[in-house]
């Protein structure tokens, strides 16, 4: 493969412009809150209804949770500009296909991980009542980092093959949807097969142990699935 | 010098371009003139690097164009078809955001602001604005960068003959020291602003040159008018006494007066040659002019199938 030379300043005033159409928008404000709603529910209810000061809880609704809520993120990221016909005033500037899909991804990842930093304040309130195992639950969000990064590849691929966002949303889904099962299912199957899915790796993040291989598993997958839509953004559609 | 040299494009069994060439001198207004489908955007898109053509080169100051190539698009301002947009947006916001991307100072959003007076609506939500001022606003960043080479794909469609003017108007200011490609449908624009016009239909050049040039090929025959009281048939007696007469009808009889259209062979003009002879018959003579073919005949003969 040929070397290509990225230029970090354009990428970072691409990932700007990203971050810009996100925040005037609506559309990032309403399902950050859903999510920050939905995900508060299963942090206040063993504290409140079980006294047990855990996110235990959290971190397991977590990848459920970004089935849906990455999508919504990402769908938009290749659709609306397809849609839109925006997406040949970037293609015509001066930046190279790469570095607008690595803005791109960038920004999404960075709208969900300022979703998840506003969640540190379940550990820091945790923190008044009780005492909680603060390495696992570092672990634990090292974790959720990587299926970040993971998920929102699928999603930034997706966005790339249509120009209607309901379909990257669904297609982005779909994808997601089948790591999620076979890591829940898979084993029923055959433990390699359930090896393929998140829950295998996730799971050891939530108990606290940080292994090579995991971080191996979602870093390998984040570049498949970006190459993938790198591949899409330079095939003609 | 823009060379374009046989670019072929189809689109699944869609022969979309087919062997197209030519040159586009530097400082020239070239018009690409052709019905909806016939492929300029196309055209235009591959002179861009937004699209790959099948065969062929396009090639820009002795470097060829293709999607991946920066140095090409640093020096190429473009408006595209249907002039998108990002909506969600201010004019500023916009205007920033392309001239960090091309590294210019923002000396330059000033200036394209003043040049396209965008100063009422710097701040204004793109999606609120008008189509004129959204046509300005595209306009403002294709030229952002003071680019040698200016694309425009039909940027007057679908504006109002004021709007028109204006953006023609922007064209014109623009145009000094500067190679610009238009493409348009609209056949006055063509005369009021450009130097060399490509005619296509149907993914093939059928006609080029200037607009002199193109008038004769289709103008095969002068075309006079001839109307007065006359004491005889002309369509008889004119040929005997005129030469080069190809073609002589009636147009029309009222009150006495008649009037013949005459079609005379290339360039031969017999206008002086008919006043003669009505001062020398005595005929009362009340028309006598010669009838120009326009731009719009020119391009229904070339592409009508």
């Amino acid at each position: 493969m040929k070397k290509i030379k990225l230029d970090y300043k354009k990428i970072v005033v691409l990932l700007k412009k990203e971050l810009n159409l996100y925040f005037n928008s609506p559309v990032a404000y309403i399902v950050i809150s859903i999510f920050l709603l939905l995900l508060g529910f299963f942090y206040a209810r063993p504290l409140f209804v079980q006294n047990y000061a855990t996110l235990r809880h959290v971190f397991d609704v977590i990848p459920l949770f970004f089935l849906f809520f990455i999508p919504a993120i990402t769908m938009r990221l290749y659709s609306e500009e397809y849609k839109s016909g925006t997406i040949e005033i970037i293609f015509t500037l001066p930046v190279k296909k790469i570095e607008v899909l690595l803005a791109k991804y960038l920004s999404a990842v960075t709208i969900v991980l300022i979703s998840i930093i506003l969640t540190l304040l379940y550990p820091l309130t945790l923190l008044l009542f009780g005492k909680f195992d603060i390495g696992q639950t570092i672990a634990g969000y090292i974790g959720v980092v990587l299926l970040i990064l993971f998920f929102s590849s699928i999603g930034v691929f997706s966005s790339s093959l249509t120009k209607n966002q309901i379909v990257s949303f669904v297609i982005s889904f779909s994808i997601m949807f089948i790591f999620f099962l076979l890591g829940k299912l898979g084993i029923f199957v055959s433990p390699t097969v359930a090896y393929i899915g998140i829950d295998p790796h996730y799971d050891n993040f939530v108990r606290g142990i940080v292994d090579a291989r995991d971080i191996v598993y979602f870093l390998s997958l984040t570049g498949f699935f970006l190459y993938l839509a790198y591949l899409s953004t330079t095939t003609e559609k | 010098m823009i060379q374009i040299k046989n670019i072929t494009k189809t689109f699944g069994k869609i022969v979309a371009l087919n062997n197209v060439s030519f040159d586009i001198k530097d400082n020239q207004i070239l018009a690409l003139l052709g019905p909806n489908g016939a492929g300029k955007s196309t055209l235009m898109r591959i002179i861009t690097g937004y699209l790959l053509q099948d065969n062929g080169t396009v090639i820009i100051d002795d470097e060829p164009v293709s999607p991946e190539k920066i140095r090409t698009k640093e020096i190429i301002g473009y408006l595209p078809e249907n002039n998108p947009l990002y909506e969600d947006m201010t004019v500023y916001e916009y205007l920033s955001f392309i001239s960090e991307i091309r590294n210019v100072p923002t000396q330059n959003i000033k200036d394209v602001v003043e040049l396209c007076r965008l100063k009422d609506v710097i701040s204004r939500n793109i999606s609120e604005l008008s189509k004129g001022y959204r046509q300005r606003v595209g306009f403002a960043a294709a030229i952002l960068h003071n680019p040698k080479i200016l694309i425009l794909d039909e940027p007057t469609a679908g504006l109002d003959p004021n709007q028109a003017a204006e953006v023609r108007e922007l064209i014109k200011e623009y145009k000094k020291d500067k190679t610009i490609i238009l493409s348009t449908h609209i056949l006055s624009e063509v005369e009021e602003v450009a130097d060399y016009v490509v005619i296509i239909h149907k993914g093939t050049i059928v006609a080029q040159g200037n607009i002199e040039d193109l008038y004769k090929l289709v103008l095969k025959h002068n075309v006079i008018h001839f109307a007065g009281k006359f004491d005889r048939d002309l369509t008889k007696y004119l040929p005997m006494v005129i030469q080069g007469i190809y073609n002589i009808k009636v147009v029309s009889e009222e009150n006495e007066i008649t009037e013949y259209e005459i079609e005379t062979e290339g360039d031969i003009d017999i206008r002086k040659d008919l006043f003669k002879l009505a001062v020398k018959e005595n005929w009362e003579v009340v028309e006598l002019h010669r009838v120009f073919v326009s731009l719009q005949d020119v391009f229904r003969e070339l592409t009508s199938s």
